[in-house]
């Protein structure tokens, strides 16, 4: 559990066919930018999830 | 050569370099420690909590060179220059499993450096001599980038000094910068880091809230770049370019994020900042709080597209920040975020030049030269060394053209990448041999160099089908082209898997498996400290 926490947002930020497209954009800004500006606090919040379970 | 000097952004350039000098020599007395001992000049003493070596390693990681070139690659060809967003992400997950257990067995040995730890984990001195040299040949050519960033500054305050004068800004910041790493060691670039982070950050939020506005919206934005990179495309100036991939670049994008973030944390500065800290548990915090730099990077990366849609024309596209700086702001606050640019060059070529010197003087030095050196025959040996780094770098840039320093610095990573083996893998097993691990480097130094070497310049990807010499033309049949480091790195991997597989190694493990739990070390720290007589004050 704690490895697929730090793992999964790595797979996705490097599956890049995922996100490789302009649309949907937000406030527009093409998909391709904010899903990986995104994918960042995401992946932060897996490590810290990761550490909270790593001290039980 | 002041004729056309910006008054007002210069002097609040001026003034914050300043501010930082005195800061700098100041450091020095800073959780004070005695200087003349290697782990308190050259690591701070180890007792940086979690803030401090988040602004540190923030400081150390995101450097100017970073600020200028990732938006002049989006500038010039658009998505591809996001490259540094999935790097950045898949780097803290990796760290935050690996980093502890560094700073623990090091904690433990005493170990200062990446081959301080590879030669008590393998005792073979020539891996760790490959381990200290690949270091200290890597960082060279990345100082002086920074040096380059900070002239991209300066020349956008307007100086324009003719012959000797060219450099005459960045010999006299380097010298300055030179002497107060000199007094005070790790502890000079920390210092400053606080203030340095915190102006990037202002200049990063000031200008995606700015800039955007002044030119009516990011969608107006992404529509001016997309068509910039279509009318590139169509004018054949640039092989491929868009708001998104081409076919051709996925391969690419991916490995070179890949193969960056394994690069980055064998270089001799990282692990100096990781060093640095007072317990595992201040780097298992950063490894959750330094995306937040992550965030403002991937926003740096777009200032290349808003530079695009303010109409900046620049030859270089690595002029395209500092115009833009110029076009959106008023002089004074150009002048602020020149220096928060400048700052972001100072920081990193302290801790470079730091690092460097810790290896060569514990890895070089020592062993090879002088065994019976004292703590503090080596503080004054790697405060030399420091010193003469940044000379180095500085003649560099004197006498090379840049674009020399940008090839080194392209094949720094490759090289640098060839040390993960032995130290990663050396975190979770000692499977692997010693001698296998110095033929595995060599292999991948020899094949990533080979990869790089272009018909007509140093290239960072190649594609995955070789013309081998004596063996001709062999295809992997993967169809896309993958960035040098990795691949290199894989038949590194792989020449040490299978000489490992026949020659084993008796070779002595200082090293024992309850060194690499930080927690079990913190404990065990803690407990000495409770029983030695200093502690009882008898």
């Amino acid at each position: 559990m704690k490895l697929l926490l730090l793992l999964v947002p790595c797979v996705i930020a490097l599956w890049v066919p995922l996100y490789n497209s302009i649309p949907p954009e937000l406030f527009g800004i093409p998909f391709f930018y904010w899903f990986q500006l995104m994918l960042i606090p995401v992946s932060a919040l897996g490590i810290s999830a990761a550490d909270r379970l790593g001290k039980n | 050569m002041f004729e056309h000097l910006n008054v007002v952004a210069a002097s609040v350039f001026i003034f914050f370099f300043a501010l930082v000098t005195v800061m700098g020599f100041l450091a020095a007395r800073w959780k004070a420690g005695d200087l003349r001992h290697l782990h308190e000049w050259g690591l701070g003493g180890r007792q940086f909590g979690p803030w401090i070596t988040w602004f540190l390693l923030g400081g150390d990681l995101y450097t100017a060179y970073t600020v200028i070139a990732i938006p002049a690659v989006v500038y010039a060809i658009g998505a591809y220059g996001f490259f540094a967003v999935p790097y950045t992400i898949i780097i803290y997950p990796f760290l935050y499993l690996t980093m502890p257990r560094l700073w623990a067995v090091s904690r433990k040995h005493g170990y200062m450096t990446a081959a301080d730890f590879v030669l008590g984990r393998y005792g073979n001195c020539w891996l760790e001599l490959a381990v200290a040299l690949t270091g200290i040949l890597a960082t060279m050519p990345y100082i002086a980038l920074q040096l380059v960033g900070l002239e991209k500054v300066i020349d956008a305050l307007g100086f324009s000094g003719q012959g000797i004068m060219q450099h005459a800004p960045i010999t006299i910041a380097f010298i300055i910068l030179a002497l107060y790493t000199y007094r005070s060691g790790l502890r000079a670039p920390a210092m400053i880091a606080f203030v340095k982070d915190t102006m990037i950050y202002v200049f990063v939020i000031a200008a995606v809230i700015i800039v955007p506005y002044e030119l009516g919206g990011f969608a107006k934005i992404f529509e001016a770049a997309g068509k910039a990179y279509e009318a590139k495309l169509a004018a054949k100036a640039v092989p491929a370019a868009g708001l998104t991939l081409m076919p051709s670049q996925i391969g690419p994008y991916i490995t070179l994020a890949i193969g960056s973030a394994m690069a980055l944390f064998m270089y001799p500065h990282a692990l100096t900042g990781t060093l640095a800290a007072s317990s595992g548990k201040a780097i298992r915090f950063n490894m959750m709080t330094l995306p937040a730099y992550s965030f403002v990077l991937g926003l740096i990366a777009l200032l290349g597209m808003m530079a695009i849609a303010a109409g900046v024309n620049a030859k270089n596209p690595q002029d395209a920040v500092p115009q833009l700086v110029l076009w959106a702001f008023p002089d004074w606050f150009a002048g602020f975020c020149f220096a928060a640019i400048a700052l972001g060059a100072l920081v990193p070529a302290a801790i470079m030049s730091i690092g460097a010197a810790n290896t060569f003087t514990r890895n070089v030095w020592k062993p090879f030269v002088n065994p019976q050196m004292t703590p503090h025959e080596e503080s004054v040996l790697a405060k030399l060394v420091s010193l003469v780094v940044k000379v180095g770098a500085l003649l560099v840039i004197f006498f090379m053209p840049t674009k020399f320093a940008l090839d080194l610095q392209l094949l720094g990573g490759v090289w640098m990448i060839q040390i993960f083996p032995a130290m990663i893998f050396g975190l979770f097993t000692r499977w692997f041999s010693g001698p296998a691990l110095l033929v595995g480097w060599a292999a991948g130094m020899i094949v990533g160099t080979a990869l790089a070497w272009g018909p007509t310049a140093w290239v960072p990807v190649h594609a995955l089908a070789w013309d081998i010499p004596f063996i001709g033309h062999v295809d992997s049949g993967l169809g896309f082209a993958a960035y040098n480091g990795l691949t290199s790195a894989i038949v590194n991997i792989a020449v040490a898997v299978l000489i490992s597989l026949a020659v084993r190694s008796t070779a002595p493990d200082e090293t024992s498996a309850q060194d690499y739990d930080d927690r079990a070390v913190a404990a065990q720290a803690a407990k000495r400290f409770i029983l030695s007589p200093a502690a009882r004050g008898s």
